[in-house]
């Protein structure tokens, strides 16, 4: 057996089409692999239509997409190594009991660590006698979480598959996750619009919309670069020339903006000076401002 | 445990450092690994991982190859040292500005502080 | 045998063993209505019974299998990354198969119910029984194979189609992919009525018949998107 290498992803001018509308429109980036990746997006940004491009569930209309230096539609080297669960909670037969469908992921996916998936199942209380078209909406999704990890797929994505959960079980795949990860480190992609909880699990960042990036980066890079800068409306306009605003409102005469980047020591002690307030900004809240309405901000 | 604010290795960072400083952690104790710090907080190994090595680098911790991280001999006198140096501007500059902004007087403060050998009163009269 | 026809082996056994059961059960059945009621249980009878019992049913039961690989096997062998080539190629040997067995029990009910007709001397009221002769066995359990592989693989198609079109572009376009599998079937329908044809001519007929549908299912499947499923 070859060592675990993680699985690299380069995706380059990536489009795709449904008709007239681009649900990717120019998608560029790579991952090195190995970590956790964190997509984020609004409803119908292309999340889900960039993880079923990756997992070959549908063709591309163009560009480029190497997984492991591979294209991955239909080349079985790559989607075997590949598992992607969507929001349904995984694709399974409906009228089949959950132990049997695991002992198929089992035979049709070498990987697949039957044991383990029997020990998740059992930590989700899953009914293993039961039908799957039985289960309850957090019962399947908790499924899904227990094929997904269980697939033990050199690139494992989840598609909102475990926001059916409820908060105990969220916490408790959580936790299955950082530990299988830790114990078997490979790439997992786990796409999200609910931030506040998941983004600590994320080592980088992605930020889609409109099918295209408007960010990559180091998660705790991100955290350090959004900043709120807030003061009087002429003297904050002065201040933020020059630098990323992404958003900005005003009451009366004290104006509030949200700045992306880094400030350095000079600027810190020039806005103490100026008399402004400079203030964190959430992953959450930088999200917003990042995918929340550009057009009105640039019309302001 | 963590906001979402800042980052999070600075916070797991500053958080050990406090333990050190207060005793929570002695010279010599032995510190959680990685991997276990990621999972009790729910966070990513890597995430910890540099709050760790931030750690080691500043010298408040240091690596026993195959045992673990410890806490280094001078990590507290290290500490103290450098919250001394910082105590008057950044707790005691911002309380007597918010002082003067409320109209209370430097003798007030004092009479606070040395009335009832230093413990701080509820109220003032 | 390939995963993917184990795993569909797998998957069917309990509807393929129900409906072979009942299969058994319909011919003990016919020869058992005579040992009780004598020739007065088929006194009217002008035609082969099992024809329709045994010959018909399990020809559709085929047409849906093949719906039922292209829209509910295929969605979840490709999430468990198999490539959709690989599941087509495992769902003809699984179809080939499948249309194989069904075809012994489809033939083995011609044979009982031939005996059963014969040894009551009514043979001779019907007209173009479907096994005209016991020797002519091997030939007709060839072209039923057939004839079940076209229904199952026409499903198939037409389970793509619905699958991949929507439902009203699918309906349009789906007499041009019925013509082959009908030319196919009544080619081998019309030869076991009595018209004549050489056996060679109508398994030529079929096998192109099987060869069109085929080609039909792999340019519909070989790109198809796995659609979401509906929580």
């Amino acid at each position: 057996m070859e060592p675990p290498v993680s699985l690299g992803i380069e995706v380059r001018d990536l489009r795709l089409q449904y008709g007239d509308v681009a649900a990717l429109d120019g998608l560029s980036f790579s991952l090195s692999g190995g970590k956790i990746y964190g997509l984020l997006g609004r409803n119908g940004s292309g999340k889900t239509s960039l993880l079923s491009i990756l997992a070959a569930f549908r063709r591309k209309t163009s560009g480029t997409v190497h997984i492991g230096g591979q294209e991955p539609f239909e080349n079985e080297r790559v989607t075997a190594e590949v598992c992607l669960i969507r929001e349904s909670g995984g694709d399974v037969y409906d009228n089949t009991r959950l132990e049997q469908l695991l002992r198929m992921a089992a035979d049709l996916r070498p990987a697949f660590d039957h044991q383990y998936a029997l020990k998740l199942a059992d930590r989700f209380q899953l009914p293993m006698r039961k039908n799957v078209q039985s289960l309850s909406r957090g019962q399947r999704s908790a499924l899904g979480a227990v094929m997904g990890l269980a697939a033990n797929a050199r690139l494992t994505m989840f598609d909102e598959s475990y926001l059916g959960m409820d908060a105990p079980s969220r916490y408790a795949f959580y936790d299955e996750l950082i530990a299988n990860y830790t114990e078997n480190p490979r790439t997992f992609i786990i796409s999200t619009h609910l931030i506040e909880e998941v983004a600590r699990l994320f080592e980088e960042v992605l930020i889609i919309h409109k099918g295209r990036l408007v960010l990559h980066d180091d998660v705790e890079a991100v955290r350090s670069r959004g900043v709120s800068v807030i003061g009087p409306a002429e003297v904050v306009d002065t201040f933020t020339a020059g630098l990323t605003v992404l958003n900005g409102q005003s009451l009366g005469r004290t104006k509030a903006v949200t700045v992306y980047g880094t400030l350095d020591d000079d600027q810190r002690r020039a806005a103490a000076l100026a008399g402004l307030e400079l203030g964190p900004v959430s992953l959450q809240d930088l999200f917003v401002h990042l995918t929340g309405q550009p057009e009105a901000e640039a019309a302001r | 445990m963590f906001d979402d604010r800042s980052p999070i290795y600075q916070q797991i960072a500053d958080k050990i450092k406090k333990d050190i400083l207060y005793g929570d952690l002695s010279a010599g104790d032995q510190v959680m690994s990685t991997n276990q710090y990621a999972s009790f907080y729910r966070i990513n190994p890597a995430t910890a991982a540099k709050a760790f090595q931030q750690l080691t680098d500043e010298g408040y911790l240091y690596k026993r190859r195959g045992i673990g991280m410890f806490v280094s001999d001078d990590a507290q006198a290290q500490l103290r040292q450098q919250r001394r140096e910082h105590f008057f501007a950044d707790v005691v500059a911002p309380m007597v500005a918010e002082a003067k902004a409320i109209g209370i007087t430097l003798d007030e403060i004092i009479h606070h502080l040395t009335n009832k050998d230093g413990t701080p009163g509820e109220s003032r009269d | 045998m390939s995963t993917v026809a184990k795993h569909l082996a797998y998957n069917y056994r309990w509807v393929y063993g129900i409906f072979m059961s009942i299969m058994i059960l319909m011919m003990a059945g016919l020869a058992l209505s005579f040992e009780v009621f004598g020739h007065y249980a088929l006194d009217d009878q002008r035609s082969s019974v099992w024809e329709t019992v045994g010959l018909q049913a399990p020809r559709w039961f085929l047409f849906v299998i093949g719906i039922m690989l292209a829209t509910v096997n295929l969605p979840v062998l490709v999430a468990h990354g198999i490539t959709r080539r690989l599941f087509a190629r495992g769902a003809l040997v699984f179809a080939v198969a499948s249309s194989a067995a069904f075809s012994v029990l489809m033939l083995m009910g011609f044979v009982v119910e031939r005996a059963v007709y014969s040894a009551n001397g009514m043979m001779a009221a019907i007209d173009d029984y479907p096994l005209a002769k016991v020797s002519d066995a091997g030939r007709f359990y060839v072209e039923i194979t057939l004839a079940g592989l076209l229904f199952l693989l026409s499903g198939w198609v037409i389970g793509l189609l619905f699958y991949r079109l929507r439902v009203w572009l699918a309906l349009l376009a789906l007499p041009v992919v019925t013509l082959p599998v009908i030319g196919g079937i009544a080619m081998g329908v019309s030869t076991m009525a009595g018209v004549e044809m050489s056996f060679v001519n109508v398994v030529l007929i079929q096998l192109a018949a099987v060869v069109v549908v085929s080609a039909l299912g792999y340019f519909l499947g070989r790109d198809v998107a796995i659609k979401p499923k509906k929580a």
